[in-house]
């Protein structure tokens, strides 16, 4: 069980970071050695490479969005830091209209290069601020054109950038040991934000956005906060290049290092620190071998014909393969300090729980009036309900009845067409990722659990969370004790068996569910054994703290022998709301659940017992 | 007014030359998930085999649809090769893929042709001018706005009028209930990528028309970004949405062109991009209002 803290994160990510460094280091200072001044020049710009590729990363890994476009902030740094950098003397020649006084500044590189991140940070924040509000593939269809655009800009506004030609007489200050200062700042960076809360909340709305937003993860924050820093990672690799070349050109920022980077990226595994340095150096070794080859080598006596583009065809290739063998790339998940944990002793950082109120909730959950159309079919129609504090409800209905809308509408995810929800007569915010900061959490019908975090880690989403919303924190590890997963912490959620799934998902809700707790179907697909202990744990959770608790099921003895009060509803409307006793000998309830035929011919009580029709689960 | 309504038909011309290659990218995405990038070397594909034909002296017709056949060709085996394996994999996964399928054929024309650009010969029709009550055309554009209106209604009539159609657009709504009805799953994805090869054909011989035949290896990129930027305008997923977006992109394209001011021309893809960022902000599921389908 790995805690998501930021002291813990620091830690490990120093850790992470020098562990990758000291073999890059080795490698290219020993190559570096061997083979003069073109292998120093083969040596930094491996370097680079790794502070791209772990730069870009940090987006891509941990926020699930591919992007084609880092490349253009290593062009907007290369560039920003090229004609502040460069001596006056030679940019008059060059761009001696620029604006601003740009070809008589003269700034050290030092400064030149922070004010060359900054201008990629603002970029970065401009850019970010309009692919965060877009959905996976519209984004990465942007950042793709954000290159072309990139590109173009450089190409075209001549007065500035030189255009098309070289902008020469950068000077060439970067050395093996700059670069591997700068790699291990980027490492660092990236390793620390992949282990702290931030990157555990974005790991979460990678596995599944719906179910982060609804445990109160604001995604479009995290993603804009990542792409920053990401962008700013790239910026970094596009200013040392810049230093390192002396003479650039638009299309040194192009198609070909998106490529090179890109199969770096996907060889080593995207959401994989250590995977970046795997991937730049294995991909960087092969790429030497098939330039040699494609540039006609002769060996053993026979002349072999120049093929240019062989190092690009190895590179595609590469991509394909993995992307068919190994989509996570070789290291998939997994990290150095995985390996190395056994003999590096981990101090385990329990977070504190802060001295929260132990008083129970008294919240109190209104809906009033909700109306919810779809295509003109109301699917609920002038619904009011109430969960009081501590109160075990039940919902119940046919398939179609609205329950599962209604159950939207209660959590945020739809907004109603009209009518209020409200807790202790405030109303639910519209935003999503701010309704569980009041206290309210679900679960889902067809249960979205974040795939690839393990048990602790999915319950910590929601702890984090809750930490910096409420005064009533849960300890992650107390959590799992009490719902019976403190065995299964190491797991990865998507292997666990479907109780243990349904139990972490209430358990996650748990954490944030200060006052209301939602559940959709707890007990679909289980057998009366489950259900019976889930029945269990569902009270356990409401005796926990209080929190009000409505469920929603088909399985009508599982609401009798679990809620206080139980509301029926059938076709969008509340047919009859009452105590079990009194749902039962309700004929209206007979009618609508059990068909009109049934209510005719069977006592009432009938329907306590196990054997009632059971209507069709209506699993989407 | 007269040169607006040149200016017009030049959009037009542009824009259906774009629809026709969203609508390719559109039809592959609804019943695949795949955001194709490797679409853009159809288009290579078709436009070098028409240059391979120009060399050996065959008829420009002859060389017209031996490139549109080689593109369809190249569609089918890109699926059979490299995207079949990855099939079941998320929406990313195929797009990089797709990405490593886009550069390896490039390095390839690379390698057996060469990096620079070749030009195929253009018939003579391509330069004429058309005058229609004293406004003057140039003809490729009359003639790119009719091969695209005729492509794009054939694909209406098999689409809503075959059962093979029917088929194809159950699949593209859903494409595992499709398969539990007994659409053939196989047959349904390589006609996807058989029609969206067609038109990437289709498309490359109206693109070396406009542009007087110039083919290099990395030509598919500008084109497929169009047709991607396309298709985010329209919604993606939604294959007439495909079609709108595309038109009004080539509209707004030449309309730019023309009446921005000279020393911003150079950025006229960059003013248009930024444009489309931000009508897609304001209406994040297209300007058509379509419900975008993705598959996560």
């Amino acid at each position: 069980m790995t805690s998501r803290t930021w002291s813990a994160a620091l830690r490990s990510g120093a850790i992470r970071a020098l562990l990758l460094a000291i073999p890059v280091a080795v490698l290219t200072v020993g190559w570096a050695a061997a083979r003069g001044a073109s292998g120093e020049r083969l040596a930094i710009a491996t370097v680079i490479s790794v502070v791209l590729v772990a730069g870009i990363g940090i987006f891509v890994g941990n926020s699930g969005v591919e992007s084609f476009g880092h490349i253009a902030f290593a062009a907007i740094g290369a560039y920003s830091v090229a004609i502040l950098a460069t001596p006056p003397e030679i940019k008059r020649t060059r761009i001696s209209e620029a604006p601003l006084g740009l070809a008589d500044i003269r700034l050290d590189v030092l400064p030149a290069a922070l004010v060359a991140l900054a201008v990629v940070a603002i970029a970065a924040v401009v850019i970010g601020f309009v692919v965060m509000r877009m959905s996976g593939i519209s984004s990465t269809i942007v950042t793709l054109a954000l290159l072309v655009v990139v590109n173009g800009v450089i190409n075209n506004w001549t007065a500035v950038t030189g255009g098309a030609e070289a902008f020469y007489g950068v000077p060439t200050v970067v050395t093996l040991p700059s670069a591997l200062g700068v790699m291990l700042l980027v490492l660092f960076v990236a390793s620390a934000f992949k282990s702290s809360p931030w990157g555990l909340m974005l790991q979460a709305s990678r596995e599944d956005e719906l179910a982060a937003s609804t445990m109160g993860v604001n995604v479009r924050l995290l993603r804009l906060i990542a792409f920053v820093i990401s962008a700013v990672g790239a910026g970094a690799g596009g200013v040392l290049l810049a230093l390192l070349l002396g003479a650039i050109t638009p299309n040194d920022f192009f198609l070909t290092l998106t490529f090179i980077t890109i199969a770096m990226l996907v060889l080593g595994g995207k959401r994989s620190t250590t995977g970046a340095v795997l991937g730049v150096i294995v991909v960087t070794i092969g790429n030497e071998i098939f330039r040699w080859l494609g540039d006609g080598p002769m060996i053993s006596g026979f002349q072999l014909p120049a093929l240019p583009g062989f190092s690009t065809l190895f590179l595609g290739v590469v991509i394909i393969v993995v992307m068919i063998w190994r989509s996570a790339g070789i290291m998939g998940d997994r990290e150095i300090d995985d390996f190395t944990k056994r003999w590096l002793r981990k101090a385990q950082v329990r977070p504190t729980a802060l001295p929260g109120s132990t008083a129970r909730s008294t919240a109190r959950l209104n809906a009033e009036n909700l109306v919810k159309h779809f295509d003109g079919v109301a699917a609920v129609d002038g619904v009011s309900l109430e969960v009081g504090p501590g109160e075990i409800v039940g919902l119940i209905g046919p398939n179609g009845a609205g329950k599962t809308t209604l159950l939207n509408l209660l959590s945020g995810v739809l907004q109603a067409d009209s009518g209020t929800v409200s807790i202790n007569g405030e109303l639910l915010p519209r935003k999503l990722h701010r309704v569980a900061r009041t206290g309210l959490a679900r679960t889902f019908q067809n249960i979205r659990l974040f795939g690839e975090l393990d048990v602790s880690e999915n319950v910590q989403v929601t702890t984090i969370v809750a930490s910096s919303s409420h005064d009533h924190l849960m300890h992650p590890q107390d959590l799992l004790t009490t719902f019976h997963l403190e065995s299964q912490a190491g797991r990865k959620a998507g292997v666990l068996a479907y109780g243990d799934q349904r139990r972490l998902e209430i358990a996650r809700a748990a954490a944030i569910g200060r006052h209301f707790v939602l559940l959709d179907e707890p007990v679909a697909g289980m057998n009366e054994v489950e259900s019976l202990e889930l029945r269990e744990t569902i009270r356990e959770l409401n005796g926990l703290r209080g929190a009000g608790i409505l469920v929603v099921d088909h399985d009508l003895s599982f609401i009798l022998g679990l809620c206080q009060r139980i509301y029926v509803l059938d076709a969008g409307r509340i047919i009859a709301v009452g105590t079990p006793a009194e749902i039962v000998s309700n004929p209206a309830v007979i009618e609508a659940y059990i068909g009109a035929s049934a209510a005719q011919h069977e006592q009432p009580d009938a329907t306590r017992g196990t054997e009632e029709p059971q209507p069709d689960e209506d699993h989407s | 007014m007269n040169e607006f309504i040149q200016q017009m038909v030049n959009g037009l011309s542009l824009g259906s030359t774009y629809a026709l290659l969203a609508l390719g990218l559109a039809i592959v995405f609804t019943i695949f998930g795949l955001v194709n990038f490797a679409y853009g070397e159809l288009i290579t594909i078709g436009a070098y085999t028409m240059f391979a034909c120009s060399s050996l002296g065959l008829p420009w017709i002859v060389q017209a649809l031996a490139g549109i056949l080689a593109a369809a060709l190249a569609s089918i085996l890109m699926e059979l090769i490299a995207f079949r394996p990855v099939r079941h994999a998320d929406g990313t996964t195929m797009l990089i893929t797709s990405f490593g399928v886009a550069i390896a054929i490039q390095a390839v024309l690379t390698i057996v042709v060469s990096a620079r650009a070749r030009t195929v010969p253009q018939p003579s029709w391509t330069v004429a001018t058309l005058s229609v009550g004293g406004i003057t055309l140039p003809a490729y554009q009359v003639v790119t706005v009719l091969v695209t209106a005729i492509a794009l209604l054939a694909m209406v009539l098999i689409l809503k009028r075959t059962n093979f159609g029917l088929a194809m657009r159950g699949a593209a709504e859903n494409f595992q209930t499709a398969r539990l009805l007994g659409v053939r799953a196989n047959r349904m994805v390589a006609s996807a990528f058989l029609i969206s090869g067609l038109l990437a054909g289709i498309g490359a011989v109206l693109i070396l028309a406009r542009t007087g035949g110039a083919v290099e290896p990395t030509m598919g990129l500008a084109p497929v970004l169009k047709a991607f930027v396309a298709i985010v305008i329209g919604g993606i997923g939604s294959l007439s949405g495909a079609v709108v977006g595309g038109l009004v992109l080539g509209v707004a394209e030449v309309m730019l062109r023309a009446y921005l001011p000279g020393q911003v021309t150079g950025l006229t893809d960059g003013i248009l991009f930024a444009l489309v960022v931000i009508v897609i902000v304001a209406r994040p599921e297209g300007v058509m209002g379509l419900k975008a389908r993705l598959r996560t």
